[in-house]
């Protein structure tokens, strides 16, 4: 019985779905109809240009949703208030978090196994800011065949021989570490 | 020889694994197609970011494949191995002229892993970086500071200093 019902519910969604197509059928002009309950507003554009489809009840029954899975019983509220406010969720929102420090350079929380995650958003958009400034055909689909050198605004081309040049169009961010600058440090330099 | 540690077995990738129709369902085949996928954009694009279980277990493929490489371009197994792994044929001749050279002299492994934060409240998954050594782009924690003046790390270190001393000498600690 209460698939049937559930059926019904169905079809009466499909009814108001396909409101306007009944609404045209009825009191558009070639049906001979009067609109004395039309409403006195200028139709949308979109609803002007759609062709005008005679209803059927086969276009109801050919929906996929009229034939769709439907919940056969009713939810018992111990079951929907377990699955609501149950041990899950307790355990997933209401246990402290113990592993959380913050970070030292912008003081953001994060894991401690884990990264800053607002300090890697700058060094992700000035990676694909690098990237985009190499010709996109050549960096997926004719990369280049040595080590590839990232100038920025004032800096010497010269200084990378033997390596592809790549121009950025702007000056090289101040957080960038100075000691990569270099051209050697430590030992084995 | 690996040079990280790995897993004792692969892991069974749900994606890999399940049924689909984009070719990527197909088992254990399915599941190496798919690890060639990453391997492929790794070598294009140094650095990539996805689930932690695609990206660690890409990381032992791209390893080894870096280090067959290393036979050289006219070794034919090494040719062979380079053949499957990147589909997009440009990359070869990065790998035998660029990855190679500059991984000739290392002695720690090619690539390095990182863990993204997780959104409140997370879940099981976790989001990684997967990048290779020695590449373009600026590094992914900039000034990292350095903790070897701290309290706890210098008194441990003097500690260490004692007891390498004390054992040399052989009295009993």
């Amino acid at each position: 019985m209460t698939n049937l019902a559930t059926k019904c519910r169905n079809v009466i969604r499909l009814l108001h779905r396909h409101c306007a197509a009944i609404n045209e059928s009825l009191f558009s002009k070639s049906n001979g109809l009067h609109p004395a309950l039309a409403l006195d507003v200028a139709a949308p554009p979109s609803f002007k240009q759609q062709p005008s489809k005679p209803f059927s009840l086969n276009d109801l029954f050919a929906d996929n949703i009229f034939w769709a899975a439907v919940p056969k019983k009713r939810r018992s509220y111990a079951k929907k208030w377990t699955r609501r406010f149950g041990p899950d969720k307790i355990r997933k929102f209401m246990t402290p978090r113990i592993n959380l420090v913050s970070c030292l350079e912008c003081g953001t929380w994060h894991e401690r196994h884990s990264i800053c995650g607002s300090c890697y958003e700058k060094v992700r958009e000035e990676t694909k800011a690098m990237q985009s400034s190499m010709n996109p055909e050549e960096f997926h689909y004719n990369h280049p065949r040595s080590e590839v050198a990232y100038v920025f605004h004032g800096e010497d081309a010269n200084d990378h021989p033997d390596k592809y040049i790549v121009e950025v169009d702007k000056p090289r961010p101040d957080w960038w570490p100075k000691h990569m600058l270099t051209k050697g440090h430590g030992k084995y330099s | 020889m690996l040079r990280f540690g790995i897993r004792n077995r692969p892991r069974r990738l749900s994606k890999a694994m399940g049924r689909k129709e984009d070719g990527h369902g197909t088992g254990p085949p399915g599941r190496l197609e798919r690890m060639t996928i990453i391997v492929n954009s790794l070598v294009r694009h140094e650095r990539i970011e996805g689930s932690h279980q695609y990206m660690d277990e890409a990381r032992g493929y791209t390893e080894r494949l870096l280090q067959i490489a290393a036979q050289g371009d006219k070794n034919h197994e090494a040719m062979d191995v380079a053949n499957y792994w990147l589909k997009d044929k440009d990359l070869i001749h990065k790998l035998f002229k660029v990855l190679v050279p500059r991984y000739e002299n290392y002695t720690t492994c090619a690539t390095r892993m990182w863990t993204l934060p997780v959104e409140y409240p997370g879940g099981k998954n976790k989001t990684s970086i997967l990048e290779l050594k020695g590449n373009p782009w600026p590094p992914v924690v900039p000034n990292p500071r350095n903790n070897s003046k701290s309290l706890i790390n210098v008194l441990l270190h003097n500690a260490k200093k004692d007891y390498r001393s004390a054992s040399k000498d052989g009295t009993p600690v």
